[in-house]
């Protein structure tokens, strides 16, 4: 069969390369998949519902098994979402499943988005698949909001009165934009219609198309990876698509569907027979929207008795809040990439992902509008929550008016100083691996750094301990916060006792590094940038410069800087062997290697380094400020 | 061993749950057991694949490198290729203008008959079913005299013979007539202390159906605007603006009510034009 495809496409050496193709393997990489399986678990029931729900706003009499309605007067539509409820075998719970699966599509899009923005992985170059994304929650809350309204119950009523009060509100279009959408004054009998072919035809439509460009970007950028050993800006570590993330993915897949299954059989959602159809004189009380419409609901429950009338033209009250906030606030997203661009100065390319401490003001911004967006969306339930208190509405109304604002600033200034204090304290969670941290002592042997010193160093397992690594101590955001109030990643193992060598105090390793993130993965790559403090604005010239030609005066001036400063402090760089759990050090070129009892001096007459420049041009001295630091040039 | 033995137990679930729920639906459908067998089985195949990519496979850790996007190269090429569409063309923005003006055109032509969507608003915003002398009926077409509204309720009416209008429904309510403080000019549009304000909140369009008797204030769920009905329904509290626009009520001569005209003002959520 394979074999009749591959001689029929010539789809040889392409789909073996796919199926090699390395994807970096981390939970936080999921979420999107999950976003994904959700959709096609809502295609798949979604296509169910259609061969039995009937778009038409005709007026019938239910004559259906529900005690209660039975001999009202309902829409066809809304009789045949009650069929397909009581009447059609398994109707109900995939119309719950389908309900629940469009909940948690639009969750887990947005807490996707949250990782990319957190972790920057929407720089240079993904800004276009950042746009493609946006455009697809877009959709998503499209299709939510048409969805909901599809069995033209009463809650769903009254969404569309409210999505009607909002287009109605936009200055000078907004009666005409209205009546072109209702195809009238609300309430209308073609809307239903029109929101049936949004829903099953449009909308999909557009998000299968921008779903594939996301995914081609996605295989043609190939993914973003989080700094670690081996890992550089100009490769990708990971395992390969088959059989690993294959199927991995599948497992997740099932998973998704596995627990929509579960909630779509077993948890309540849109009782529509308890709200009854649509009724144009009537509204539930109280009437909450899908949780991803509940700030906007909130942010029109919040905003001041204000409608300021400008030479005429009268700014309604629901504009402000309903269409111009959520125009803002997506505006702001979608330009997210060109804005931290214009703000940072940083154009170059990013493959590396960020840890959300390393960019504290990026973080705070994130945080702050996470609190603004929960607290409108508490604001949504703010009759709810006074039912449940027992206190006046009112009250719990102008509670919000004041939380909007105090909220969001001092959570996110809160995140800003917790992310300063990370970064400045050392305990990355990318520095913590597991085993110990060792260096060269003078005397040639290792020793035991200290945890509280993680330096520029490098991290070995010892004795072939197994550390339970939590993949919470990796980079993403509460775990980044969190992480240096947990534990010792490696429990049960003193601080302090290294399996070679004695331990010595620690050797000043000068002042803490100016960003840890990019500061660890240089010492990974043998770069020295954490033992200095950079001058400000230093990575980011570091980001925009290039690599100097290999051979000229700059590369000659890295090495001799590297090697000055590895020999200062005695770097080396170890790994494991085998199962033994023995130190040995990796294989390095000659060149390079470290001769530490020689380390003041070349009398040795065996330091490869030292061949090395000789005969080249010699370098500018005390032009650099760090190239006097040179041991080779102390006399 | 075990993580395969594990496995196959997955699977081996999965699969008695498929049968499981095939003949759950058989037997007649259950929404909760299809829910639980149909979790069991994607659940079983989901926990065998999990297992399968991590704990069976033994999968190292691979290198691949990016290419390095050097720009110009290849943008280069294809605008090479692109530039053969306009060799030979003398002035090409002349061309290029007048086909991308086609083009444009052609696509407002097209998109013109999307107006056949709705009806011009026009002057339906201002105006409702309400005319001078139209009884004042209630949902089910029975009309109503002022001593058939309680005081400590309200009824919802319409323009006789157009019940169940959206945009001429009012709230009938009574109170004393000595409590009210209305305007000057609407002192005569209370008769008995019965006041008709429109149903339709001019926040955002939900129908006020909620009345505190003891406050004499109108309440719209959808975001708590309130509105005091003695002073001719004034905003109080919530982000609604405009007060209930107030329909001119009198007795006719059956001891009925009917309405002296149309509301005092455009009903419904505000709009630009909205106080013209």
């Amino acid at each position: 069969m394979i074999r009749y495809v591959e001689s029929r496409l010539g789809l040889d050496s392409w789909g073996r390369r796919a199926l090699r193709k390395v994807f970096p393997d981390h939970w936080s990489f999921l979420i999107g998949e999950i976003a994904l399986f959700c959709f096609i678990i809502l295609v798949a029931t979604g296509t169910f519902l259609t061969l039995f729900y009937r778009p038409d706003a005709a007026v019938v009499t239910y004559e259906g098994p529900y005690e209660p309605l039975r001999g009202q007067e309902v829409s066809a539509a809304f009789d045949s979402v009650m069929r397909l409820s009581f009447e059609v075998r398994a109707g109900l719970v995939m119309r719950q499943i389908h309900h629940w699966a469009a909940l948690v599509f639009v969750a887990s899009t947005v807490v996707h988005m949250c990782r990319v923005f957190f972790t920057g992985a929407f720089r240079r170059p993904r800004e276009l698949n950042w746009i493609v994304g946006f455009t697809m929650l877009m959709l998503a809350l499209g299709l939510g909001f048409t969805g909901y309204s599809l069995p033209d119950d009463l809650l769903s009523g009254t969404g569309l009165r409210i999505g009607y009060s909002a287009l109605i509100s936009i200055p000078f279009a907004g009666p005409y934009i209205a009546s072109l959408a209702f195809g009238g004054e609300f309430p209308t009998e073609n809307v239903i219609s029109r929101l049936f072919v949004l829903h099953v035809m449009l909308l999909p439509g557009l998000t299968i198309a921008l779903l594939g460009a996301h995914l081609a970007i996605l295989w043609r950028q190939k993914h973003t990876q989080y700094r670690g050993p081996g890992r550089s800006e100009s490769n990708v570590v990971g395992k390969g698509l088959w059989p690993y993330q294959a199927l991995l993915s599948l497992g997740v897949m099932a998973l998704t569907a596995a627990v929509l299954a579960l909630m779509g059989g077993l948890v309540q959602i849109n009782p529509i027979w308890l709200y009854g159809p649509f009724d144009a004189t009537t509204v539930s009380a109280p009437s909450q929207p899908d949780w991803y419409m509940g700030w906007l609901d909130g942010a029109t429950r919040l905003f001041p008795p204000w409608e300021p009338t400008v030479f005429g033209v009268t700014i309604p009250s629901m504009f402000l809040p309903a269409v111009l906030l959520p125009g803002l606030f997506f505006t702001v997203v979608a330009l997210w990439p060109f804005i931290e661009r214009r703000l940072t100065n940083d154009a170059a390319e990013h493959h590396l992902l960020d840890s959300p401490r390393d960019e504290p003001g990026r973080t705070a911004l994130g945080v702050a509008g996470l609190l603004f967006f929960t607290v409108l969306t508490l604001a949504g339930g703010n009759d709810l929550i006074a039912l449940t208190l027992d206190i006046q509405v009112e009250s719990m109304t102008r509670f919000f008016r004041l939380a909007m604002f105090v909220v969001p600033p001092v959570g996110g200034a809160l995140a800003y100083r917790i992310c300063r204090q990370l970064r400045d304290s050392r305990e990355h969670p990318l520095g913590r691996g597991s085993g110990v941290v060792l260096r060269r002592t003078e005397q040639g042997g290792l020793e035991e750094v200290p945890p509280s010193v993680t330096g520029p160093i490098f991290i070995a397992p010892v004795d072939g301990a197994k550390c339970p690594r939590s993949a919470f101590t990796y980079a993403f955001l509460w775990a980044d916060i969190l992480g240096p109030l947990l534990a010792s990643p490696c429990p049960g193992r003193p601080p302090g006792r290294g399996s070679i060598g004695r331990p010595l105090p620690p050797l000043d390793l000068g002042q803490p590094s100016h960003r840890t993130g990019h500061a660890q993965q240089k010492a990974w790559d043998g770069e020295p940038a954490s033992i200095d403090r950079p001058q400000p604005g230093y990575e980011r010239r570091q980001r925009r410069r290039r690599r100097p030609r290999r051979g000229s005066r700059q590369d000659l001036r890295r090495q001799l800087e590297r090697r000055a400063l590895g020999f200062r402090f005695g770097l080396l760089e170890a790994e494991q062997t085998g199962g033994a759990g023995g130190l040995r050090p990796p294989p390095r070129q000659g060149r390079r290697r470290h001769h530490p009892h020689c380390h003041r001096n070349h009398e040795c007459g065996q330091h490869p380094g030292a061949g090395d420049l000789r005969g080249e041009k010699p370098v500018e001295r005390g032009s650099g400020g760090r190239i006097e630091r040179n041991a080779h040039e102390q006399p | 061993m075990k993580a395969e033995r594990v496995v196959r137990g997955c699977f081996a679930l999965s699969l008695a749950a498929s049968v499981g729920l095939s003949l759950v639906y058989l037997a007649g459908g259950s929404r909760a057991w299809e829910g639980v067998l149909l979790a069991a089985a994607l659940g079983g195949i989901a926990v065998g694949f999990i297992l399968w990519a991590t704990r069976l496979i033994d999968a190292p850790d691979n290198v691949e490198e990016r290419r390095e996007q050097k720009p110009g190269e290849g943008l280069g090429l294809i605008s090479e290729v692109l530039e053969q569409s306009v060799t030979g063309v003398s002035r090409r923005k002349v061309l290029a203008g007048l086909a991308s003006g086609a083009a444009a055109s052609l696509g407002a032509a097209l998109a013109i008959p999307s107006l056949s969507l709705g009806p011009q608003p026009g002057r339906s915003l201002f105006r409702t079913l309400w005319v001078p002398g139209i009884p004042a009926v209630d949902s089910e077409g029975g009309r109503v005299r002022p001593e058939d509204v309680p005081l400590s309720g309200i009824i919802t009416v319409f323009p006789q013979g157009s019940e169940g209008a959206g945009d001429s429904q009012a709230v009938l309510l009574r109170v004393a007539p000595d409590l009210l403080s209305l305007p000057e000019a609407r002192a005569s549009w209370a008769p008995q202390g019965c006041l008709a304000y429109s149903k339709i909140c001019t926040h955002a369009g939900c129908p006020v159906g909620l009345y505190r008797a003891q406050a004499r204030e109108l309440l719209c769920p959808c975001h708590q605007s309130t509105f005091d009905v003695l002073t001719g329904a004034a905003p109080v509290f919530g982000p609604a603006v405009r007060p209930l626009p107030q329909l001119p009520l009198a007795v006719d001569e059956d001891g009925y009510l009917v309405a002296q005209g149309d509301f005092s003002g455009p009903v419904g959520p505000s709009f630009w034009n909205v106080t013209q």
